[in-house]
């Protein structure tokens, strides 16, 4: 059968009218007007440059070269498909659209709350396959940043009775790289863990604790976090988000994608919720294994549940660690049998730890 | 439309496409970008792209896109090593450059122009790789010229443009389009522009103070004077091109856009795609006619990989 269309030689751009005749292995395409045969191509080698939709031409090619066979009319594309198979792919005119929209709008309500279920509970078991050595540069590079903007605090007699703070919790736990503990200059009251082994103490911390036991309770929480991998398996999780949150949005706008972002933070925030409650078990079972006592961190949450109802916005703490009643009731539930962890005099050197000038604020409190 | 060898032809462009086809391509990537997490990106733009382009007809013949997913994600890949190297080498040096802060605060400086040097790079290479990888008639659209050339242009004159307060932005406009207007090629043919920035100046000078008084849409007034000097300033085979969209239609275009976004929460996406697409079709000719057989394929050099610095700096766009 003979098929009418247009030739380009992939040399000039002019076109020519032509005539094409289809046999088992090959595409003859001739001049319409002078019958001159102008090119001959095997059908294995042939392509659909472009999805084909209805109403469109079709456009042929050779794999890889730069010729084109353009058919106004579909007609060939059956006899085509008969003797190349192969050409199915780029042919859409088959499937209605309104079913292709249904298909995947319901791929997309399957898979979008999987992936928002999932991502966490996968979290856990990946944190445990990422590399020590990786977890280790990410939380140094995480520490660095911070530190670029304030400082670490060491002094003689501040590091000494930092060691001895740490000292009993760390003989507990058996981990597979060194813990990092380090006191930086910085007012906000905050305590944190990265990957890693890394814990980062603010001053605004030592300055708000009323003793050396709430220190030591923040500390065995945070220790708890990072036996438990807590924070590797909250980047995971952020980043998994992000990724289908930029995926969602991606292609709308700016302002969409903030959107996303956004989502994506409370999501992780509110998952840390759980972490928070196994951080708090596991860190006064260290405590009560280090043989400290266990009333430095329930009195430290009973005055920041205290400081939540009177100034909300105040402290820093409240928003990574969301304090509940349930948390002051736990902790208020271990029978107190240990000792305290510093001496007075410690004490004062772990909180002047940070240089001098700074410090006035601290005997006021 | 038959076309005699011998004479010269005049060209019009159409847009044939939908945008309920586009919006089932969209749909599509949206889904196995999720499920890939991101991975399918470079395949669902390339798919987009063929899509537009083969909805874009010259003379009843579609234009053809013939890039790969494979092309782009590879050239994301490159730009982000680029990047990584960029940040360890910073790294490793600030220690050093910590003692002298005098050395510390000129890299600083480097480093920030180095980011406009780079955005100039990376559109240049952008639109590079995608006219290599536009077709019509199976010849060649291509660009010559350097990237890095390009860079250093668009950073030197957004530095006058910054040290004249603005005064200098319609030069700034023109020098650009001067070099990658002339770099610009179908098959062996390349395109004339000989706009200046002076004779926008007085256009633009006028367009502060009205633009002031309308609250920016005075803007679209000056976007449509500016397209359609460029236009009228560029040739193919000596024929001049044409633009006639006024301000009040390009400014219509973009508030119905922008109404479509808004009240669709973004559904309405493919739609404004195929209606921009579809106004410049309308409103782009070129004046005279050219001879179609004395365009030859281009010998040119065609990048391997696609745009990955746009990617990676986030530029966007399709």
């Amino acid at each position: 059968m003979n098929y009418r269309g247009y030739y380009s030689d992939g040399v000039t751009a002019q076109r020519h009218p032509v005539r094409v005749m289809l046999s088992s292995n090959a595409l003859s395409i001739s001049h319409a007007d002078s019958n001159q045969l102008l090119a001959s191509w095997p059908l294995k080698s042939l392509q659909l440059s472009e999805e084909v939709y209805p109403g469109q031409p079709i456009r042929l090619q050779q794999t890889g070269e730069d010729a084109r066979l353009t058919l106004d009319e579909h007609t060939i594309l059956e006899s085509l498909l008969k003797v190349a198979p192969h050409l199915h792919r780029r042919h859409l005119a088959k499937t209605p659209m309104g079913q292709q929209v249904i298909f995947w709008m319901l791929v997309l309500a399957i898979i979008v709350p999987a992936l928002l279920y999932g991502i966490p509970k996968l979290a856990g078991p990946l944190a445990k396959i990422v590399p020590h050595e990786w977890e280790r540069t990410l939380g140094e590079s995480i520490v660095e940043g911070f530190m670029a903007e304030s400082p670490a605090c060491s002094s003689p007699e501040g590091d000494k009775a930092l060691e001895a703070l740490v000292a009993p919790l760390r003989a507990q736990v058996a981990l597979p790289y060194p813990l990092n503990i380090q006191v930086i200059d910085n007012t906000e009251t905050n305590a944190f863990a990265t990957p890693g082994g890394n814990i980062v103490i603010f001053r605004g911390l030592l300055t708000f604790s009323e003793s050396p036991d709430e220190v030591a309770g923040v500390l065995a929480h945070e220790m708890a976090h990072v036996i438990k991998q807590h924070p590797t398996e909250g980047l995971i999780r952020a980043v998994g988000f992000s990724l289908v949150f930029s995926a969602l949005f991606g292609d709308a706008s700016a302002l969409m994608s903030a959107a996303g972002e956004m989502g994506s933070t409370l999501l992780t925030l509110s998952y840390s919720r759980d972490a928070e409650k196994e951080a708090d078990r596991i860190g006064l079972q260290l405590l009560q294994q280090a043989e400290l006592t266990t009333t430095g961190l329930k009195h430290f949450f009973q005055r920041l549940q205290k400081a939540k109802e009177e100034l909300p916005e105040s402290l820093a703490i409240l928003s990574t660690h969301p304090m509940t009643e349930d948390r002051v009731k736990v902790a208020a539930s271990y029978i107190n049998t240990g000792k305290s962890a510093l001496d007075p005099v410690q004490w004062q050197h772990l909180r002047t730890i940070c240089p001098e000038d700074n410090n006035n604020k601290i005997n006021g409190l | 439309m038959e076309e005699n060898s011998s004479n010269t032809v005049s060209l019009s462009l159409s847009q044939h496409g939908q945008g309920g086809q586009l919006f089932v391509i969209m749909l599509i990537n949206l889904a196995l970008t999720i499920l890939t997490l991101g991975i399918y990106k470079f395949w669902g733009k390339t798919r987009i792209r063929r899509y537009l382009w083969s909805q874009t007809s010259i003379n009843e013949e579609r234009l053809e896109y013939t890039g790969t997913g494979k092309e782009l994600f590879f050239g994301f890949l490159k730009a982000l090593l680029l990047f990584a190297v960029i940040i360890a080498l910073y790294s490793l040096l600030t220690p050093v450059l910590q003692a002298q802060p005098m050395l510390l605060g000129f890299t600083s400086m480097l480093l920030g122009l180095s980011f406009y040097w780079f955005v100039g790079v990376a559109i240049y290479s952008a639109r590079h790789y995608k006219l290599s990888r536009s077709q019509w008639r199976g010849i060649r659209f291509g660009q010559s010229g350097s990237p890095f050339e390009y860079g250093m242009f668009f950073l030197g004159y957004l530095l006058i443009t910054m040290l004249t307060l603005g005064l200098y932005t319609p030069f700034m406009r023109m020098h650009l389009a001067h070099y990658s207007l002339n770099n610009t090629w179908f098959g062996g043919e390349c395109l004339r522009f000989n706009g200046k920035g002076r004779d926008m100046f007085i256009p633009f000078l006028i367009a502060i103070p009205l633009g002031i008084l309308t609250l920016g849409i005075y803007w679209a007034w000056y976007m449509a004077k500016e397209a359609r000097y460029v236009a009228e300033h560029t040739t193919i085979q000596n024929q001049k091109f044409s633009s006639d969209y006024t301000g009040g239609q390009w400014f219509g275009l973009m508030f119905i856009n922008m109404l479509l976004i808004i009240f669709t929460l973004g559904l309405a996406f493919p739609w404004v795609i195929i209606r921009t697409v579809n106004f410049f079709c309308e409103h782009y000719s070129l004046q005279g006619a050219i001879d179609l057989q004395a365009i030859e394929q281009s010998k040119q050099e065609a990048p391997t990989t696609g745009e990955g610095l746009v990617e990676a700096l986030d530029l966007g766009g399709i």
